[in-house]
């Protein structure tokens, strides 16, 4: 398998537990895999975003301010008050954002991926977490 | 007028909810549809083109459409191979359709992660050992070998190289056949010359003067390095076959002397194929034919085993430090046979000498005198019933002497100085012990008729050394 394909077969596997967390049990592949397209094709955009803030304000290194501009950019933090007085906190958009973060839906989608918050449930959370970690060990000392 | 059809653009209006769609749009859009390939393929292609590949792929497509401000296609990135399956609608004319079925999450979710690929690294291995291939993981297998070997064009020299090398050992082919990947390319030069000494040296006809010539450009010449694998395979085969010639035995004892002396050899991995001949013209059974006259004293096979014994000297000086086990393996086989009341005398004889040559005087010391009163047993009888294996059994005897000499010939350099010689008829004075006493003692070490012919050389140091030696033991 090359690297991509491997990093591909690796992203459907969170965009099958996201799906799973909302609800839906079954797709065809094809679905599946549009759906992984766009989650990849998100996630590059915000990366680039983020770069292009970084590299406007002369940093070769990007900063927690870029990674803001750029979901802001994306749409991802709503509501944007463009009329902003800076010297207004308005952090009315984060706060939405890490209220969704402790919301039910992210809740769940830990539970599909098997991150159990609870004491009693043990199960695929070690072993998932724990063969990823086995994975990028491997990679880290073929050498 | 263009590949599309109108009856296909007539099937996609259907299909998003356009009814009816008249002749004419649908040849325009066709048109049109044309077109946009033509622009997204072309764009697609230089892509390929600049990434230096001939085969048009997915990403190409992807990139085409990127450059073109059109949305793109989504989910076109996996390499799971579409399936297509048919679907006839009655006409003769059937229908494609992508296989699609769906798939549970879970399954998808729990479903084992990829092999991670490998970084790009190198390594290094044995590709072979001293001509040998190693069966390591990273070496071709031997029927991947023999499928390679064939397509390599078989130059003119490398058969020869084999007809050479089985004509000469029709019944060890193997050895030429367990090495397949290293092709052993001889010149011309190379294997008339082989062809040339060998014949020579095994034809009793060839004066010995063109003889003496082989033997000393064997030992002198530079550059036959690559004949000594057939030279030592010669050597072996010519002595098991020719147990019976002493004249064959002797040359090849010559030969393997020659191939010592030479200085360009590097004859230490052969060291262990050169053994095994010269140990059989030393501790063989039968040399030579029978019809030599049993009576005559020194029949010549006896010189042929002082000539072997003297070659294992000189094999075990030069290489007896390399290899740990050499020294210990040709003793254990000389003691063994020296110590074999049932092997033949001339094998005891060859035993005798072996040892000495082999271990010198320690060997003598520790290994032969504790066993010669022992031997006395076997060698007493044929002596006094004067039967047909006297000569051999006082051949036996004189070569225990012999070797006895050995352990008073080290004295000799510490200051005995003309200790050991000329004390002929004197007696021999020995601190508060009279002779009688000495030769007694002597007797009980050795043995009587050992004893009586050390007693008879007269070699007051030779005596000193016995008794040292034997005294310890008991």
């Amino acid at each position: 398998m090359t690297d991509s394909e491997v990093y591909f077969t690796l992203l459907r596997v969170s965009a099958a537990q996201t799906l799973r967390s909302a609800g839906i049990t079954a797709a065809k592949p094809s679905v599946v895999d549009a759906f992984t397209d766009l989650l990849a094709r998100y996630l590059t955009l915000l990366g680039t975003t983020t770069r292009n803030f970084a590299e406007s304000g002369g940093r070769t290194q990007a900063e927690l301010i870029d990674a803001r501009m750029a979901m802001e950019h994306v749409g991802l933090l709503r509501p944007i008050n463009i009329f902003n007085d800076p010297n207004d906190d308005d952090t009315e958009a984060v706060d939405a954002l890490v209220e969704w973060f402790r919301g039910p839906q992210v809740a769940d989608m830990r539970r599909v991926a098997g991150y159990a918050e609870k004491e009693g449930q043990v199960g695929k959370s070690d072993e998932w977490l724990g063969a990823t970690k086995k994975l990028s060990e491997k990679r880290n000392t073929t050498v | 007028m263009s590949l599309w059809n109108g009856d296909t653009i007539k099937d996609v209006s259907e299909s998003v909810g356009v009814a009816n769609l008249s002749e004419d749009v649908a040849k325009n859009l066709a048109m049109d549809v044309e077109y946009r390939i033509h622009q997204v393929l072309q764009e697609a292609l230089k892509f390929m083109h600049h990434a230096r590949r001939t085969t048009l792929g997915t990403q190409d497509i992807s990139n085409a459409l990127r450059v073109l401000d059109v949305e793109p296609l989504y989910g076109y990135e996996s390499t799971r191979p579409l399936r297509f399956g048919e679907a006839s609608l009655g006409q003769a004319q059937p229908i494609f359709y992508v296989e699609d079925d769906e798939v549970d999450f879970e399954k998808l979710i729990n479903a084992p992660l990829p092999k991670v690929p490998r970084d790009v690294t190198f390594t290094g291995h044995w590709l072979a050992i001293e001509g040998v291939q190693p069966a390591i993981p990273q070496n071709p297998t031997p029927s991947e070998a023999a499928r390679l070997s064939e397509t390599t064009p078989k130059g003119a020299s490398s058969n020869t190289t084999l007809s050479i090398a089985s004509t000469l050992n029709p019944t060890t082919n193997e050895t030429v056949t367990i090495k397949p990947l290293v092709k052993h390319v001889l010149s011309k030069e190379l294997q008339l010359y082989f062809e040339r000494i060998s014949t020579s040296i095994t034809d009793e006809s060839t004066p010995d003067a063109v003889r003496n010539a082989a033997l000393a450009s064997l030992r002198k010449d530079p550059g036959l390095h690559q004949l000594l694998p057939y030279f030592v395979q010669f050597i072996s085969e010519k002595t098991t076959h020719g147990l019976r010639s002493l004249f064959t035995l002797t040359q090849m004892m010559s030969l393997t002397h020659a191939l010592l002396e030479n200085d360009s050899f590097f004859i230490e991995p052969y060291v262990s194929s050169l053994i095994p001949p010269i140990l059989t013209c030393l501790i063989g059974k039968h040399l030579g034919s029978s019809s030599s006259d049993p009576h005559s004293q020194t029949p010549a096979h006896y010189a042929l085993r002082d000539l072997s014994a003297s070659l294992m000297r000189l094999v075990c000086k030069r290489f007896g430090d390399s290899s740990h086990t050499l020294k210990p393996r040709l003793t254990r086989t000389c003691l063994k046979y020296f110590l074999d009341p049932a092997k033949p005398l001339p094998t005891h004889y060859g035993s005798i000498i072996g040892l000495a040559a082999i271990g010198g005087r320690e060997a003598v010391r520790v290994l032969i005198l504790p066993n010669t009163k022992l031997y006395e047993k076997v060698i007493r009888p044929e002596i006094e019933d004067e039967g047909p294996r006297k000569s051999e059994a006082e051949m036996c005897l004189s070569a225990l002497v012999g070797v006895l000499k050995q352990l008073e010939e080290e004295e000799e350099g510490e200051g005995g100085g003309g200790g050991g010689k000329g004390k002929n008829g004197i007696a021999p004075i020995m601190p508060g012990a009279s002779a009688e006493e000495v030769k007694s003692q002597l007797i009980g070490i050795l043995g009587e008729l050992v004893g009586e012919e050390v007693w008879k050389l007269r070699r007051e140091a030779l005596v000193k050394a016995v008794i040292e030696a034997g005294g310890t033991k008991i």
